[in-house]
């Protein structure tokens, strides 16, 4: 043909060919094969309730979920805990449930511990493992070298946890968390003669004077508190109540106050006593109260004489006229409140500064009264010094007396590694790890059993001082679970009854499920003879079991055989000349104690304080931070006695300039892509106190020194760096 | 040289007007109003002949934003009994035994940045037929309308339903 | 073109005694919104994507220092510099009062972002996504956003029309307290208070008339539908 013909037929079809690929398809339309659940409507979500486990204090959540997923968690508004609102962690739990790294079957060690090198396994082979090596354990007659390490435990967990060691014949199952509160439970048990954790009735108070007590980050029960806190403030028709923090670094929670008292790290119970021989120098305390107590003006006095103000404003480095003031509105203003937190708690002296606050309440005369403390619900027995059995443990692991060891939770991060725990952790032979995430802990065991995630799971929780009420918080599972993996408690369930005999005899239950409602059966038993189905079924759909006030039996009164609290001078790790400033570490609102650095949204959530994202930090006085040469976003470095780490620098007007904080949480080997190799951790450089006495977790009495490294801190803050310096500007 | 560059300027950018009347005018919809279905179906049997209520089947469009189609179970809750031994019907039976949901085509569909809800449309008052047409004497299914907005907004308007942006589009 | 009424005007109260800042609202909102994930480059370069922020102030010199929070988020103005100003009309009032961001209107000119006193409006520079199974998260009633699209705080816009669907179901207005966005639902301290602004018995109402309100850049005259309520009295030490 002629080319002119040849090219008109190929355009053509090409044309051609090219319109009809323009036609779309249409899209498919896929039915379910079975209809949908009754009561669910595709294309409308549902609630269910639960509870949180993201922190101890067991707020009540609803979820939303819209065809399986799980989309949004809301607070539970029938919860006494949290009543419909919840904290910043609590939102972003649907990030673990659908982390993108999460384990999803048993693991088995394959490379050398810490290398990241796992063989996927089956159930079945991961339990008869464990099975293996517990009836080893068993034969030899050398029950006592297992192990079990969780964060502390309430409800059926703790009851099933019980059992399994006891029937298996070991006293080593170790509950500890590091920002657990015994000691307040301790410090609560001699001040007010009940094991009970405390209840502050914030909302009512007129006068909060806060130790270190940072409840909108952590303390207790954030949620909880800082309900409270905005209901103190603003629900009562011309009163809003007084907040004065003390406390060396100016936390969150310090940043809500009125007056700002930056006392010493570890003067905060010389403050405490001062205050208190001053109101009862001016009689302003609460006479009735007192006499209650079995406690004398005068002779409280005598004792009293070493804290005149004078001493005290010199220890603390406070001005005389703020104690006096402080003291004076504490004592006059009624009701009012003393709260200590951990930043006191874990001084060198911290036991007894926490006492001498508790004191404080005894002369404000609020002792279960509205605006002042209560014994909290929740049966109050616990541990009281879990950092003793720690180190207990610590030692049994390194003179090799320890087989088996079985974690749950990432105490390989969460543990400063002064006390030992990591070094002694490497001598057991056989470590199980219970982690959703290849986390700190999971690389260094041998056999990976994972656990569902929280919103995966059955489970009930006894909420610790976050209410005067008696709760029992339910958590159900809201998806069916995303990967092979089994409850924590299912997988000792499992390994009892391939055991057998005495094992299996103890914990004669085919699920946990099954565990956690035989509780609830007996739990409310006495009160209803209707049917246990239908009473179960409203509890889940409910959220759980909620008490009536007046159900914890007595309140508080002053305990006669009590010591009085003698701080002291407050003790060091490291010399002054050569460790010049003091390290505070604390849990931010995103990491708590590490437990948020895997998921994305807190990492991106920027610190409330410092608008630091994606990272670590070190805050430096500006004073102290000019005389050393650092400017806003250098790399320092933090060298104590313990160790050393690098971090970006921060200047930041609300600290001491003898002090420097670093937050918790980051510096991971594992946790996944958003935790992994990023930020530092600074509990490696907590140095341990050599207390002669007693063991104590004085974790903020580290000293370090700072250096310059570079300008190369490569700091990114959400915020202007350093924050607008003229509020008048917006006009607050 | 010039004229012709002047010339070929000019029908290009004519070409370019003559190309977006073309695009805004053409409905552009090249879906397939009456697609072939998996199994052959017959609205007209079911809901013209046996008189069955559209919401019998299509249920939920009452009180969710998707009407629904039955499910498989319920296809063969009646049909294990009427008439079984038809080809289609065997059919049927056989996306079940092999736990296969029937991959139904997609007649009515709107983009994803749309958001429309079927049961403030039942409250309204709305009968099926007003978009779906006269479902009851179609064989296979047929789309006679043009889902545009316009056609949307038209309705609306006489019907002084709400015509803000958010309504359908968040 | 008809004028559209309505009988709801919608309006938030933040109360500043009562923010602790602890950011619950922030991880809400973007949990509840399908807000993207920004890595530590994107906000390094002032990308990253939050649409509620809390602004922190120091005030002072140690040991004086006083610091604020100011929770920013869209304040839907009556007279919103953004909407005069898109070239599509992606950007514009609602009869509800809210300012509307329609998103597959939306080319990205940008005009409106740079318009905003607030800083409000953020832009999708990127194409974000959600490593599986993140994105089994996403809430189906709001877009996911692409790329070169414009988008803000929409005061929970799903939320609000569902609450208008049951409403309607049951022949009645919106209660009060009955819708709440995602940050004043979750805000432990209830700093953050939502409602309609046409009654005036509903709790935004009376909270708005407080003595201690103001508003952000009251002089600019944008007329916002958020009101501030002023922090305590803070002392010295």
């Amino acid at each position: 043909m002629k080319r002119r013909t040849f090219l008109q037929l190929g355009g053509m079809t090409a044309a051609g060919a090219a319109l009809a690929g323009c036609r779309s398809g249409n899209e498919k339309l896929i039915p379910y094969l079975i209809p949908a659940d009754e009561g669910v409507t595709p294309g409308k979500a549902e609630y269910y309730a639960s509870s949180c486990r993201f922190c101890p204090a067991g707020c009540g959540i609803l979820v939303r979920v819209s065809d399986g997923r799980a989309k949004k968690v809301e607070g539970n508004p029938a919860h006494p805990v949290n009543r419909g609102k919840l904290c910043a962690r609590g939102q972003a739990i649907l990030q673990e449930l659908y982390h993108p790294d999460r384990i999803a079957q048993p693991l088995k060690r394959s490379g050398s511990r810490g290398s990241g090198e796992f063989r996927k396994i089956s159930w079945d082979e991961g339990i008869a493992l464990l099975t293996e090596k517990l009836k080893a354990l068993q034969q030899e007659k050398t029950t006592d070298r297992l192990a079990l390490l969780t964060p502390p435990l309430s409800g059926t967990l703790a009851d099933l946890t019980d059992r399994f060691m006891a029937a298996f014949g070991s006293p080593n199952h170790l509950s500890f968390e590091l920002l657990a509160p015994d000691w307040l439970r301790r410090a609560t048990r001699q001040a007010f003669g009940r094991a009970s954790l405390p209840w502050y009735d914030l909302a009512e108070t007129r006068y909060l004077l806060g130790f270190g007590a940072d409840f909108v980050e952590h303390h207790l029960s954030p949620v909880q508190y800082g309900h409270a806190f905005g209901r103190m403030r603003q629900a009562r028709d011309t009163v809003r109540g007084h907040f004065t923090y003390v406390g060396g670094r100016m936390s969150l929670t310090g940043a809500s106050a009125d007056r700002w008292l930056p006392a010493r790290p570890g003067s905060e119970g010389t403050l405490a006593l001062g205050l208190a021989r001053l109101i009862l120098a001016d009689s302003l305390h609460d006479e009735q109260a007192l006499a209650a107590s079995g406690l004398q003006r005068e002779k409280l006095l005598r004792r009293l004489a070493g804290y005149q103000l004078t001493r005290v404003a010199e220890q603390t480095g406070l001005p005389q006229q703020a104690i006096v003031e402080v003291a004076r509105e504490f004592a006059t203003t009624r009701p009012a409140l003393a709260m200590a937190g951990e930043a006191v708690a874990f001084q060198s002296n911290g036991p007894e500064a926490v006492r001498a606050v508790l004191l404080l309440n005894l002369l404000a005369g609020n002792l279960n009264r509205p605006g002042g403390v209560y014994p909290a619900g929740g049966g109050g027995a616990g541990p009281e010094n879990s950092f003793s059995g720690l180190l207990s443990l610590v030692a049994k692991m390194r003179a090799d007396r320890i087989g088996v060891a079985m974690i749950q939770g990432n105490p390989v991060h969460a543990i400063p590694p002064a006390t030992g725990f990591q070094e002694a952790l490497a001598r057991v032979p056989f470590i199980v790890s219970f982690a959703t995430l290849l986390d700190d802990t999971a690389l260094q065991a041998d056999l990976i059993l994972p656990d569902h995630a929280a919103l995966e799971s059955w489970g009930d929780v006894i909420p610790q001082g976050s209410a005067r009420e008696a709760v029992v918080g339910l958590i159900q599972p809201v998806v069916t679970p995303l990967g092979d993996t089994r409850q924590i408690p299912d997988s000792l369930l499992a390994t009892a009854h391939r055991l057998g005999g005495g094992m299996a005899a103890s914990l004669p239950f085919q699920s946990y499920r099954e565990m956690v409602k035989g509780a609830m059966r007996r739990r409310i038993a006495p009160a209803r003879g209707t049917d246990f189905e239908t009473a179960w079924t409203e509890l889940l759909r409910q959220g759980g079991l909620f008490g009536k006030i007046g159900s914890t039996g007595e309140g508080f009164r002053r305990a006669t055989a009590a010591a009085w609290p003698e701080p002291g001078e407050p003790r060091f790790a490291g010399d002054e000349k050569e460790y010049p400033l003091h390290l505070q570490v604390f849990p931010s609102t995103a990491f708590y104690d590490g437990r948020g650095a895997p998921l994305p949204w807190l990492q991106q959530l920027p610190d409330p304080m410092s608008t630091v994202v994606w990272d670590s930090w070190v805050e430096i006085n500006p004073r102290t931070a000019a005389e050393l040469g650092i400017s806003h976003g250098d790399l320092v470095e933090v060298t104590s006695p313990a160790g050393s780490l690098r971090a970006p620098a921060v200047i930041y007007p609300g600290i001491r300039p003898d002090m420097v904080a670093i937050p918790l949480g980051q510096g991971q080997q594992g946790g996944g892509r958003y935790a992994r190799g990023r930020g530092a951790n600074p509990l490696s450089l907590l140095a341990m106190i050599d207390e002669g006495t007693e063991p104590r977790p004085a974790w903020h009495a580290t000293r370090v020194r700072l250096t310059r490294v570079s300008e190369k801190g490569n700091l990114v803050t959400a915020g202007h760096p350093q924050g607008s310096y003229r509020s008048d500007l917006v006009g607050i | 040289m010039n004229k012709w560059w002047y010339i070929a300027g000019v029908a290009a950018a004519a070409a370019v007007v003559a190309g977006s009347a073309l695009i805004y005018s053409l409905p552009l919809d090249t879906r397939d109003r009456s697609p072939r279905q998996p199994l052959a179906f017959s609205h007209k049997v079911h809901a013209g002949d046996q008189g069955i209520h559209c919401l019998y089947c299509h249920r939920h469009a009452p009180r969710s934003p998707v009407a629904g189609i039955p499910a498989v179970a319920d296809c063969r809750a009646c049909h294990l009994f009427i008439s079984a031994d038809r080809p289609e019907i065997i059919k049927l039976m056989g996306y079940w035994e092999k736990k296969e949901p029937i991959p139904w085509v997609r007649v009515y569909a709107l983009p994803d940045h749309v958001y429309f809800p079927h049961m403030m449309h039942i409250r309204a008052g709305l009968p099926c037929s007003s978009c779906h047409g006269e479902v009851a004497t179609m064989d296979r299914i047929t789309r006679s309308v043009s889902l545009k907005m316009g056609w949307c907004l038209d309705c609306h308007r006489q019907h002084t339903a709400s015509i803000d942006c958010w309504t359908c589009h968040i | 073109m008809e004028k559209m009424t309505s009988p709801y005007r919608w309006g938030m109260v933040i109360d500043l005694d009562r923010c602790t800042g602890c950011g619950a609202c922030v991880v809400a909102c973007q949990a509840e919104n399908n807000v993207a994930l920004c890595d530590k480059k994107e906000i390094s370069e002032g990308r990253g994507m939050q649409w509620l922020r809390i602004e922190r102030f120091w005030a002072g010199e140690y040991p004086d220092v006083r610091v604020r929070f100011l929770p920013v988020l869209c304040q839907h103005c009556h007279d919103a510099p953004c909407e005069p100003v898109c070239p599509v009309y992606a950007s514009y009032h609602n009869p509800d009062g809210l300012n509307g961001q329609v998103y597959n209107r939306c080319v990205g000119t940008r005009y409106c972002g740079n318009n905003c006193p607030y800083a409000v409006r953020v832009f999708n520079f990127y194409p974000h996504t959600w490593p599986q199974p993140l994105d089994s998260q996403l809430s189906p009633d709001i877009t996911v956003r692409s790329r070169g699209v414009m988008e803000k705080c929409t005061f929970c816009v799903q939320r609000i029309r569902r609450a208008k669907e049951e409403a309607r179901g049951e022949e009645r207005v919106i209660r009060d307290g009955e819708v709440q966005p995602a940050c004043s639902q979750t805000c432990p301290s209830e700093a953050l208070v939502f409602g309609n602004l046409a009654d005036p018995r509903s709790r935004v109402s009376r909270l708005s008339r407080s003595p201690r309100r103001f508003q952000l850049l009251e002089h600019l005259g944008t007329h916002p539908s958020v009101y501030y309520l002023k922090g305590g009295g803070r002392e010295h030490v």
